[in-house]
């Protein structure tokens, strides 16, 4: 399967391969640090994700010498297989609220799912080029992205499934799906968040339906949506100007009526967190806290930071899930607004390598596979760290190569195996 | 249809660079966003951080030791107790079941409910520790500490716990926690405060000062290291009471089985040697909290075991007023010594009789005899026909210091009463005797017998020496009285011991001096009185005794007076006469 003498060996991004493991290895040390004192000090962390490292570069290693294309055969199999494992996984029983584990938190099935989403997405894209600004393309890529993103947030695991929309999104957006369904994703979105807090935030109960009607309407009201939007299409090429106000405010009506199932759905923790998150002093002690201490170590932090191992809001025990969810505002409190930056730097090369991947890919399939495994990376960045500064919601996404857990630092290696394995391929 | 070799057309590439565009501006934001917490709002979170951390401990100062005269025995020290605390915000783990906390709670009699009820109840700071089982087993805290790993919810918080000797409690008085008023006053919640006795009187003394020291604090409130910023606790200033530990705890074992007071006084400088009253109650348990049953217990115990006798006790003196009677007969030139009535056994005032104590009655009786043989008769007659009133009679008790407050310096004294004026004649017979309306403290006669004692002034009577501070006199009847007269009134008192009805109050080798006194209690039987002091002519010790409920003076309160004399003479030699080896 590997043809030596179509390899150029320059092909190889070595320098994207060691932002990656730069940015694992500071991992690592903020993990030491984050786990080095206080009542549940751990001084083994870092080893044992040390030993995960290990395991992730092996498996980029396959990832990158597969021929990716053989990926576009098994797609399909795969997603349906996947697809039936993460339904099984909701049978199981609950572990502490939530069903995301398989073997007592060994393996995280969520993390390789959105990779086998973007392959398949990828294929869908790729085979439809064409004829991709035609409805049924997005109604079809529609139903492959919600079938993954409810089974996810079933589990219930919101900040999973929410990082799937953004993947979607920016794989539509390069495989030429209209910018009129586009913008019905968008603005539905925007709409159906700021009104699900405005619920949360005045208390209506709607929980009297059950949550599989609620559910049923969320589709419902997407479907509204869409065969509107189908409608609109068909009609705005006379350029009626006046059909786009109307368009907008069935986007906006249809987002609330979302919204209004949707605060049906989430957990009464989900909708704490959500106001948390407008207002952190609503509830200081509560799902406000995670929001006030985070904020606190960064700011603290200053320009130098107070030094590795020094961080008072981390040694203390103050900033809570410091070396998994909050692994970010360690970073901030110990090196400073100069090791905060730097670290984004690390991300910013990091991602400007994998588009690049993308830009100089051979195909369209391997051109949406990069950019929907870098729109993956990209989503988990900004919703980590725009967490731990508090500009968005606590969704719990950790923060790539950096956060403590074998599952993300695994699926993320192979994903950089796969950018790498996209660009090696060109001839 | 794996290969596509068009050349990727430029509207990709250029979807790719808005992407990677729209990429670098969210970073560009996160940045804005760093540098606004990071650099313009650092002090504020600093600040912030710093208050999480960083933690005021209150350095609570020992209190004050009280010893006594010698200063070698403790009467009120402290030691260490242990509380245990959760901190409410970490109280969650309570929840659940632990094998080992459910051991722990178990040996301490708590139940988890209970424990959750007492967190949900806190009024503090959700990070500061709430105590929810006061003064526990020091095996059990020790245990705590070393496992305290394993329960990182449980705290043991060490604290100064006053210990009480059990001696001389109502002069030692007890601490207990304070009241909201105290609170008002600058006191802390948890702070504790005399609330009676010399704790009382002399809490800014004993208290000390508050110290402080930073200390930093990890999230569950555990103290992980203390910073330097600290102020010492300054400890409070011990005091050495005049009480003479020995003495008292003699007294106290006399009084063991019976109600009753003892007071020894040194004439010479107003010391208060002994100030026992039974029965008394154990001052330790309000030292943690006193719990509703043992409360109730103390305040509806009929025999009012908190009331300190001897300074809040008010009874009719009986016969020992007949001091005042007599030096008021003598001095006002109304009775000459020599001057002599028969007794019968019993006066008469119209349809009244009026009864000697002693049935076939004394014969003729001379001031000297009436006082030595406390014959009623004799002193009927001086106030009946020698015009010996009540407003004379109280002239001279005020004189002698009774019917007001002497200001010792233990809190809750009574002033007693002395009649001014009457209306029948039956008022100044009964009160020449002292029966009727009088009622006077036992520190009062144990100060009306140091005048006397002293022949004619006193010093005020107190339990702390302050540095610096001289005895007060008190009273002073030298000038009022001739001392011819002093010196007939108290040469009888050494006969009522050598030869009259308290010869149990006497010792072979001093001359010891006193007067008994039964006083008429209208609820039962009579409280025996006796006062005294020796030796006769240098006297080092004034005592006034009182038994509740008895009857006579003489028998029932005389001897118990032998007896501290006795302890008081004889104590440090070895060849102890009968009396002082009696128990």
């Amino acid at each position: 399967m590997l043809n030596s003498k179509r390899i150029k060996v320059k092909d190889f991004d070595g320098f994207l391969l060691a932002v990656a493991i730069v940015i694992s290895l500071f991992g690592l040390l903020t993990i030491f640090s984050a786990a080095h004192s206080g009542p549940m000090s751990n001084n083994k962390l870092w080893i044992a994700q040390a030993i995960r490292l290990g395991i992730a570069l092996v498996a980029m290693f396959v990832a990158l010498i597969i021929e990716y294309r053989i990926l576009y055969g098994f797609s399909y199999i795969i997603y349906v297989i996947w697809a039936v494992l993460l339904a099984i996984l909701l049978t199981f029983p609950e572990q502490s609220g939530v069903r995301r584990w398989f073997m007592k938190g060994a393996i995280q099935p969520s993390e390789l799912a959105k990779i086998i989403l973007i392959i398949t997405l990828a294929r869908f894209l790729s085979d439809k080029k064409h004829v991709a600004d035609q409805f049924r393309i997005f109604a079809g890529a529609m139903v492959i992205v919600m079938v993954y993103t409810i089974l996810i947030f079933m589990q219930p695991a919101l900040g999973y499934a929410l990082t799937l929309i953004p993947i979607a999104l920016s794989m539509f957006y390069i495989g030429g799906i209209s910018s009129t369904y586009l913008l019905l994703l968008i603005i539905p979105g925007f709409v159906a968040s700021s009104a699900t807090i405005i619920i949360c935030h005045k208390g209506w109960d709607i929980t009297a339906t059950s949550s599989l009607i609620k559910i049923a309407l969320v589709s419902f009201g997407y479907g509204v949506l869409s065969l509107f939007a189908y409608y609109m299409i068909s009609k705005t090429r006379t350029r009626n100007g006046k059909k786009w106000v109307k368009f907008v405010s069935i986007c906006i009506f249809a987002g609330f009526l979302m919204a209004l199932a949707g605060t049906g759905i989430l957990k009464d923790y989900q909708k704490a967190r959500l106001l948390a998150f407008v207002n952190p002093d609503f509830d200081p002690k509560g799902a406000g806290y995670q929001i006030i201490q985070s904020k606190i170590a960064i700011g603290a932090g200053g320009i130098f930071g107070q030094g590795y191992l020094k961080g008072t809001q981390n040694r203390l025990d103050f900033l809570p899930a410091q070396h998994t969810d909050f692994v970010f505002s360690v970073v901030a409190e110990e090196w400073g607004f100069v090791g905060a930056v730097f670290l984004m730097f690390l991300f910013l090369t990091l991602i400007t390598r994998c588009l690049k991947a993308a830009y100089k890919a051979d195909d369209d399939f391997g051109a949406l596979l990069a950019t929907g495994i870098t729109a993956m990376i990209i989503t988990q960045v900004f919703m980590n760290i725009g967490m731990t500064v508090g500009m968005m919601p606590i969704t719990g996404v950790p923060l790539p190569l950096m956060s403590y857990g074998g599952s993300s630092l695994v699926a993320t290696f192979i994903s950089v195996g796969l950018i790498l394995n996209v660009r090696l391929k060109r001839q | 249809m794996f290969r596509n070799h068009e050349i990727r057309d430029n509207l990709i590439r250029n979807k790719i660079r808005f992407i990677l565009i729209l990429v670098t501006l969210g970073f560009g934001v996160l940045t804005l966003r760093l540098a606004h917490l990071q650099i313009i709002k650092t002090e504020y979170y600093t600040n912030l951080s710093e208050g999480n951390r960083i933690r005021p401990v209150r350095l609570i100062p020992p209190r004050g030791v009280l010893y006594d005269r010698t200063g070698k025995e403790p009467l009120a020290d402290n030691e260490t107790a242990f509380d245990l605390c959760v901190v409410p915000d970490e109280a969650k783990p309570l929840e659940n079941p632990d094998p080992l906390r459910m051991k722990i709670f178990n040996q301490l009699d708590l139940k988890s409910e209970q424990v959750m009820e007492k967190v949900k109840n806190s009024h503090g700071p959700a990070f500061e520790t709430v105590v929810i089982k006061e003064n526990i087993d020091k095996e059990v805290a020790a245990y705590l500490a070393e496992n305290g790993i394993e329960m990182p919810e449980l705290i043991i918080q060490p604290r100064p716990k006053r210990r009480y000797s059990g001696l001389a409690t109502h002069v030692i008085g007890y601490t207990a926690p304070v009241s909201d008023k105290d609170i008002e006053n600058g006191y802390d919640i948890n702070d504790m405060i005399g609330k009676s006795g010399i704790e009382a009187e002399y809490e800014d003394y004993l208290k000390g000062d508050l110290g402080w020291k930073m200390a930093e604090v990890n999230a569950f409130g555990h103290i992980v290291r203390d910073l330097p910023l600290s102020v010492m606790a300054e400890p409070g200033q011990g005091l050495n009471l005049t009480i003479d530990a020995g003495l008292q705890r003699k007294a106290e074992e006399l009084l063991a089985d019976k109600t009753g007071t003892i007071i020894a006084v040194d004439p010479r400088n107003g010391e208060i040697l002994v100030m026992a009253s039974k029965p008394d109650f154990n001052p330790n348990i309000f030292s943690g909290n006193c719990s509703p049953d043992e409360w109730r217990e103390l305040i509806s115990n009929k025999d009012n075991p908190l009331l300190n006798r001897a300074v809040m006790g008010e009874y009719p003196p009986g016969s020992t007023f007949k001091i005042v009677t007599a030096t008021a007969a003598l001095q006002s030139g109304k009775v000459n010594e020599n001057i002599s009535y028969n007794c019968k056994g019993s006066f008469r005032l119209g349809k009244w009789r009026f009864k000697c104590h002693k049935r076939g009655g004394h014969g003729n009786v001379s001031m000297h005899r009436g006082i030595v043989e406390s014959c009623n008769v004799y002193f009927y007659n001086l106030a009946y026909n020698r015009g010996i009133d009540v407003p004379l009679m109280h002239k001279y008790a005020d004189m002698f210091g009774l019917g007001k407050k002497t200001g010792i310096d233990i809190s809750g004294e009574k002033a007693g009463y002395i009649p001014k004026t009457s209306k029948y004649t039956g008022d100044k017979i009964n009160m020449c005797i002292g029966q009727g309306q009088l009622l006077v403290t036992p520190l009062q006669l144990a100060n009306m017998i140091s005048v006397m004692a002293n022949r004619g002034y006193s010093y005020k009577p107190h339990v702390v020496n302050l540095p610096g501070t001289k005895p007060e006199i008190l009273v002073d009847i030298r000038g009022k009285v001739s001392p011819r007269n002093i010196e007939i009134v108290r040469n009888a008192l050494k006969y009522v011991v050598e030869r009259g009805y308290s010869k149990q109050a006497n010792l072979p080798d001093y001359h010891t001096a006193g007067k008994t006194g039964t006083a008429q209690n209208p609820h039962g039987d009579d409280h025996a009185w006796f006062i005294g002091f020796g030796p006769y002519d240098n006297p080092e010790i004034a005592l006034a005794v009182l038994i509740e409920n008895t009857g006579l003076g003489s028998q029932n309160a005389a001897p118990v007076a032998g007896q501290i004399f006795a302890e008081y003479f004889y104590r440090d030699k070895e060849d102890k006469p009968l009396i002082a080896k009696q128990q």
